[in-house]
């Protein structure tokens, strides 16, 4: 998995390029580069020419490949909290729809602690107006990160943003040519790239991990789906929070190896085993449909089927009869007469005495 | 506690507007024409309201009062709720405001007036009924009213209008306001309590257990009538034992027979919300119960069992001694 960085123009990234012995990829047309781990696109200004510069990218790259996008470079800020030539990440990115006017749609980035937002302008902020207007939703203005988090939001992939702070947004702009202090800026970057790198690494690994159940029986005598596997970590997750000691008492040895007694294939053992688990979970369902099956199952040949509720949400109950002559008709009287009708629905208003359920 | 004060600009001169600036001084204030062009303009992520709620001080346009759906409070009695707030300072994971405003900035109202001539017109088009008015479908109806002051500007009305009931609903232990006031007989504050665990777990920075019973007693104490809401029950393993310490736990506090109504319900979604707080909240306790996805699409325990919670509970309340005629089942 690699992580891909993205800048706006190339004099941003420059160190980076350098220090890190990226090589460019020809065999993409476009600012790509790549080392072993790492690949760097320039996206380009502008919140379109962004995107569709990073959807081919992953395209290219293969989405399944990327862990996360980490977009750099400089933004102008719109409030007085933030400081010129310091580095901000972002929680939220805002797009903007018309002048001063957000776009609907925002996106969380993987920094979702930090307080600032930033807003991707469709221009260049160059008035005292337009400023005032957009920091009405964010701290800082920059021109491409909302349609990079877009393609991510897209791609399912995660988002990080960091910006220096190089201009305040406005008038100033105007005077204030990027180039000119554009190394330094790409110094600074990096250094806060490195600095900061392997503790975000860190985080999304111990974010992604999943419960793993280290048990050489399961592994050995049970054979689990893709499917299975999943509602397999599902329920232990769910029932380690509901009954942590249950949740060991299912799994420990001696359970396990009576579910491998009872059961030959690997497969049913399986079933049986995520049965137990999910019985376990629902005792209350589990015990509720036990007595339904009591009352309703031993019926005569008449009566073909008793069917509740699924959802156990209405007192209804569907009964399907086959009447082919005479005894047919009495059993089904004799069996409908006997019904446990009042305490069925007791059960359901909550009102039974039954202490099994 | 707020980044930013969002003001509209006709309100700039309100006594809210300036008691905002001495309570969040450090609270940055910006004026604007209206608040639906900020709040809501953007989908801003729910769980933001931990590290960047705004405040919205604004006038609210539109329907200001609506008929509040079927089973809301005591059976027979005309109910409606009034809006004078959008969202929470709290953060409880049940909570179905996560899944309902584009925001989670607060939005207080200040056009009160306009709220007390909507409820005149009601009570004169329900003659001869009991009229409840309850605060807090969209907000906690106490946690902010120091700041708000919306009691102060309903107390007249309801003095006047003994037929109008007030229902103040809350999770706050914010009786400043009301302490102030005299009791009044038709004005309720009702209390949503739950076992500890649950106050301490899943309802993020509400008031404390004791802190609620504490405040209940102060209003007793003071003469003023509090209802309690056992409502959202979350299942537990030993929720029963739980609610029986609850309930032990009031009697501490304040003689059980003194709650004027006591409502009941169950944990229950929409499938938008159960789905938010998934997303919000992966790993809550609320999801080891026996939850599942009905017919409707809503999410919530097998009638079987949510009847059989809310009966065992309603058995130990009736033996501590809360009249049946006290209890009603909330959304049964
Ligand atoms: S107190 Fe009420 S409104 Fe506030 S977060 Fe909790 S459930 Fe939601």
């Amino acid at each position: 998995m690699i992580n891909l960085l993205v800048f706006a123009h190339k004099a941003e990234a420059s160190v980076f390029i350098r220090e890190l012995h990226f090589k460019r990829d020809n065999s993409f047309s476009g600012d790509l580069y790549q080392t072993q781990e790492l690949c760097l696109l320039i996206c380009g200004e502008g919140p379109m020419r962004a995107s569709s510069k990073l959807s081919k990218a992953i395209h290219h790259l293969g989405p399944d490949k990327i862990q996360q996008v980490i977009n750099l470079g400089v933004a102008g800020s719109l409030s007085d909290k933030l400081n010129l030539e310091q580095i901000y990440d972002f929680s939220v990115v805002l797009g903007e729809a018309s002048y001063g006017k957000p776009e609907f749609k925002s996106f969380e980035t993987k920094n979702m602690h930090s307080k600032n937002y930033l807003i991707t302008a469709l221009d260049r902020v160059k008035t005292t107006d337009y400023s005032e207007q957009l920091s009405n939703f964010a701290e800082a203005v920059d021109r491409e990160a909302w349609g990079l988090a877009y393609v991510c939001d897209e791609y399912k992939l995660s988002f990080l943003c960091y910006k220096l702070i190089s201009d305040k947004a406005g008038p100033e702009t105007q005077c204030f040519d990027v180039r000119e202090k554009a190394k330094f800026y790409s110094e600074k970057i990096f250094e806060f790239y490195l600095q900061n790198f392997s503790k975000v690494n860190l985080e999304n690994k111990s974010k992604n991990q999943k419960l793993v159940v280290d048990n050489e029986l399961l592994d050995k005598h049970f054979f689990f789906s893709a499917t299975q596997k999943k509602n397999f970590e599902k329920l232990c997750l769910s029932l380690k929070k509901m009954d942590s000691k249950l949740f060991l008492e299912i799994l420990e040895k001696e359970n396990l190896e009576q579910i491998c007694a009872e059961f030959n294939r690997p497969k049913d053992r399986t079933k049986a085993l995520l049965e137990e688990m999910q019985n376990n979970l629902n005792p209350f369902q589990k015990g509720f449909s036990a007595k339904l099956k009591e009352w309703f199952s031993a019926r005569p040949k008449a009566v073909k089927q008793v069917q509740t509720d699924p959802f156990y949400e209405k007192e209804d109950l569907k009964i399907l009869l086959e009447i082919k002559n005479q005894k047919d008709l009495i059993d089904a009287q004799n069996y409908l007469a006997q019904l446990p009708l009042k305490k069925y629905h007791e059960l359901f208003d909550g009102l039974s005495k039954d202490q099994d359920v | 506690m707020f980044e930013t004060i969002y003001i509209e600009k006709e309100l700039l001169g309100h006594k809210t507007a300036q008691n905002l600036h001495q309570v969040f001084p450090k609270a940055e204030l910006k004026s604007i024409d209206s608040y639906t062009d900020i709040f809501g303009a953007y989908r801003k992520p729910y769980l933001q309201k931990r590290n960047r709620l705004n405040l919205f001080l604004a006038t609210k346009k539109g329907k200001l009062i609506k008929e509040a759906p079927d089973a809301y409070g005591l059976k027979g009695e005309a109910h409606y709720y009034f809006i004078h707030a959008f969202n929470c300072i709290y953060e409880c994971e049940y909570c179905y405001l996560q899944g309902y405003f584009d925001s989670p900035d607060i939005v207080l109202f200040v056009n009160h007036e306009d709220i007390l001539k909507e409820m005149e017109k009601t009570l004169d088009s329900c003659a001869n009924k009991n009229v409840w008015f309850h605060a807090g479908e969209f907000s906690d109806s106490l946690a902010m009213s120091h700041i708000s002051g919306e009691i102060e500007a309903y107390h007249d009305f309801f003095k006047s209008h003994p037929k109008a009931k007030l229902e103040l609903r809350t999770k706050s232990a914010n009786t400043r306001s009301l302490l102030k006031l005299e009791p009044l007989h038709n004005r309720i504050t009702s209390f949503s309590l739950a076992p500890e665990w649950q106050t301490k777990d899943i309802e993020h920075k509400t008031a404390s257990l004791k802190q609620r019973l504490s405040a209940m007693k102060k209003l007793i104490q003071a003469g003023h009538k509090v209802a309690v809401h056992f409502d959202p029950v979350v299942l537990h393993k030993d929720y029963l034992s739980h609610y029986k310490l609850l309930i032990e736990q009031m009697s501490e506090y304040f003689p059980i027979d003194q709650i004027e109504y006591l409502s009941l319900g169950v944990v229950r979604y929409t499938k938008e919300v159960f789905k938010a707080t998934q997303e919000h909240y992966p790993e809550s306790p609320i999801f080891a119960g026996e939850l599942i996805t009905s017919f409707d699409g809503k999410v919530r325990y097998p009638k079987p069992l949510r009847m059989s919670v809310l009966r065992n509970i309603e058995s130990i309340l009736i033996k501590s001694g809360l009249q049946k005629e006290k209890i009603y089942l909330c959304m049964e």
